[in-house]
């Protein structure tokens, strides 16, 4: 096992009970992701990849095995330790953006800097750093409604980017978008991973997956297949 | 970081200015009802309080009353005689002075072609200095006036609108029942209370009184009493035992009258007052708890979007204090604003209402109400 991954998952279980019925979301998988990787993981829906992202996103805790991220032991954190980490290690990207709706785009940049205490001047600047540094510059003080899908999703990664985590977690974040933005979203994705960002894209679809440099498969709660990307020529 | 939990709360609320405001809404409709209506009541029963304050500590009124006894059943119960005054005065040395007092409702009577109906009280001189409620303009009848059945009359200020009599009103003719008579004197106004005139009434001599109506009509009579002030439980008792002896009433024998004082007069009205101000309060009550239905409603229609809220600040790493912070602070900051205006405007209600009716007396506000509508 390498220590010096930033994720390193150990033989992760994640058992639902259903009344008598007993489901293995996750049945024993294992995975290191280095920093600086660009992962994507796909599967069908029932496949155990958003058990796994909501692992890997402190979302929710394994029912066994061993999640290390960034040399700590996640898996038998309390809740508030998790959402510590959430708020310091992890930023989210949903489908559906997630966007607080009757808060400015700057307000919503500015919430993970409000839960880790920054104070206010530095965060406002940090936040309008972080907004510019996605190409909404102009859009701050803007509302989610008043956004194009691919603003949203924009501002969404701003959020996420705001807080220096260690890793960039994006589920579906093209699902939701037509395919201009969603050319649009994948390209700031790979902006943000040539820049060093470690990126995992949990994603049904191939077309986003081959952004990534490296593809892990799912089905039925295991990896079925891990192997990196063979760089296709654009065409 | 309670700081940062304010701030997160106020910027909630103020993103989601309709919600908050259908909430403060509820709380302030609920909790000005409650003071409102709880001041008016209040405010009308301090009133009628007031009014019963001036006959004096030293006041009794003495009423001839069948006792509730199977036994007294159908009969006829003695009115209060002028012998029993009489023989009161004599031996019940509490007892300061007596004016009978015959009393009339629903008198016709006529100044020109303008007729009305009004109380009617024939009384004796004494009876100013006994109630402690004086004449204004002009005078009282006097010993003589009684004795002689003079035809005179002293009238309450609200006659003199009543009938629609010029200025000064002394010295000129009313009718009184189909006779005539000559007003010699105005009381002091008492005003209105509730939409009651007080000053709706007509003095006349008692002797007067008795001719015109008819000797019978001493089973109308009550006394009104001053007695001694500082030892009036003691008054009580020895009019009690004077009375019996007076109408010779075996020891067995129930009382067959009844006394009022200042002070039952209070309880009762305090005891009528606590059930009118329950009542009022529990209707008012119910409008709290409907405002705060209405608050649940659109608390639970908030929800679905709340929930995705929540899950929101939690993927950004808000803890669960965090979370439960903002929502109690929300919540506390919704009520105490809601709270403090519904109060001011249960206060401006109550107020109002007492301006706008005339004589109504002012709104009280008791401490306990604005608790009671700020803890809910």
């Amino acid at each position: 096992m390498n220590n010096e991954a930033l994720i390193s998952v150990k033989d992760l279980k994640k058992l639902y009970e259903m009344g008598e019925e007993k489901v293995h979301a996750l049945d024993g998988v294992s995975i290191d992701i280095e920093r600086g990787e660009y992962v994507a993981i796909m599967g069908a829906s029932g496949s155990g990849k958003s058990t796994l992202m909501n692992l890997i996103g402190c979302l929710d805790s394994p029912s066994s095995g061993s999640y290390v991220l960034n040399k700590r032991e996640v898996s038998k954190m309390d809740d508030n330790e998790l959402a510590a980490i959430r708020n310091k290690e992890i930023g989210f990207v949903f489908q559906t953006f997630n966007l607080l709706s009757r808060t400015s785009a700057l307000g919503n940049v500015e919430l993970p800097l409000i839960y880790s205490g920054v104070p206010r001047s530095e965060r406002l600047a940090r936040a309008r750093e972080a907004l510019k540094s996605v190409g909404l510059a102009d859009r701050m003080h803007h509302r989610p409604n008043e956004l194009s899908g691919g603003q949203r999703q924009r501002v969404a990664v701003a959020r996420a980017l705001v807080n220096e985590p260690s890793l960039l977690l994006a589920d579906e974040p093209t699902g939701n978008l037509d395919s201009r933005t969603t050319a649009e979203i994948m390209d700031l994705f790979d902006k943000l991973n040539e820049s060093g960002n470690t990126l995992i894209v949990v994603t049904h679809e191939d077309e986003i997956a081959r952004h990534a440099r490296r593809i892990i498969h799912l089905k039925d709660g295991k990896v079925i297949s891990d192997e990196p990307v063979r760089q296709t020529v654009p065409s | 970081m309670f700081g940062e939990n304010l701030m997160i709360a106020f910027r909630a609320l103020w993103a989601n200015k309709m919600r908050s405001l259908l909430t403060t809404l509820g709380v302030v409709i609920g909790v000005a009802a409650v003071i409102a209506v709880v001041s008016i009541v209040q405010g009308l029963f301090f009133a009628i309080n007031d009014l019963f304050k001036d006959l004096g500590s030293g006041w009794v009124r003495v009423m001839a009353q069948r006792p509730e006894d199977p036994e007294w059943e159908g009969r006829l119960v003695d009115p209060l005689y002028r012998r029993d005054a009489d023989y009161l005065i004599r031996h019940a040395s509490l007892v300061y002075d007596i004016a009978p007092v015959m009393f009339f409702q629903g008198v016709t009577i006529k100044s020109g072609e303008k007729r009305a109906t009004t109380d009617l009280a024939g009384t004796v001189p004494n009876y100013m200095d006994v109630t402690s409620f004086y004449v204004d303009l002009g005078r009282f009848f006097t010993t003589i006036d009684d004795r002689v059945r003079r035809k005179v009359c002293t009238i309450g200020a609200g006659i003199i609108e009543k009938l629609e009599l010029t200025e000064p009103a002394i010295g000129q003719q009313i009718q009184i029942a189909g006779s005539n008579f000559t007003i010699i004197g105005v009381m002091e106004a008492r005003g209105e209370l509730i939409g009651l005139n007080l000053d709706d009434y007509i003095f006349i001599p008692y002797g007067t009184a008795r001719a015109l109506f008819g000797e019978e009509q001493i089973f109308n009579t009550f006394w009104e009493i001053a007695a001694d002030p500082d030892r009036l439980e003691m008054a009580k008792s020895q009019i009690t035992d004077v009375m019996r002896r007076s109408r010779r009433l075996d020891p067995g024998d129930p009382d067959d009258f009844t006394l009022f004082t200042q002070e039952q007069i209070t309880s009762v009205l305090g005891t009528i007052s606590g059930y009118a101000t329950t009542v009022a309060g529990g209707i008012a009550g119910v409008a709290l708890f409907v405002g705060g239905i209405g608050i649940m409603n659109i608390m639970r229609a908030a929800t679905t979007e709340r929930t995705r809220e929540i899950g929101i600040r939690k993927a950004v790493g808000a803890r669960r204090d965090n979370i439960l912070l903002q929502f109690l602070i929300e919540a506390t900051i919704l009520t105490v604003v809601g709270g403090g205006i519904g109060i001011a405007i249960g206060v401006g209600i109550g107020s109002a209402v007492a301006s706008v009716i005339p004589q109504f007396p002012d709104a009280h506000v008791p401490v306990w109400a604005v608790i009671a509508g700020f803890s809910v």
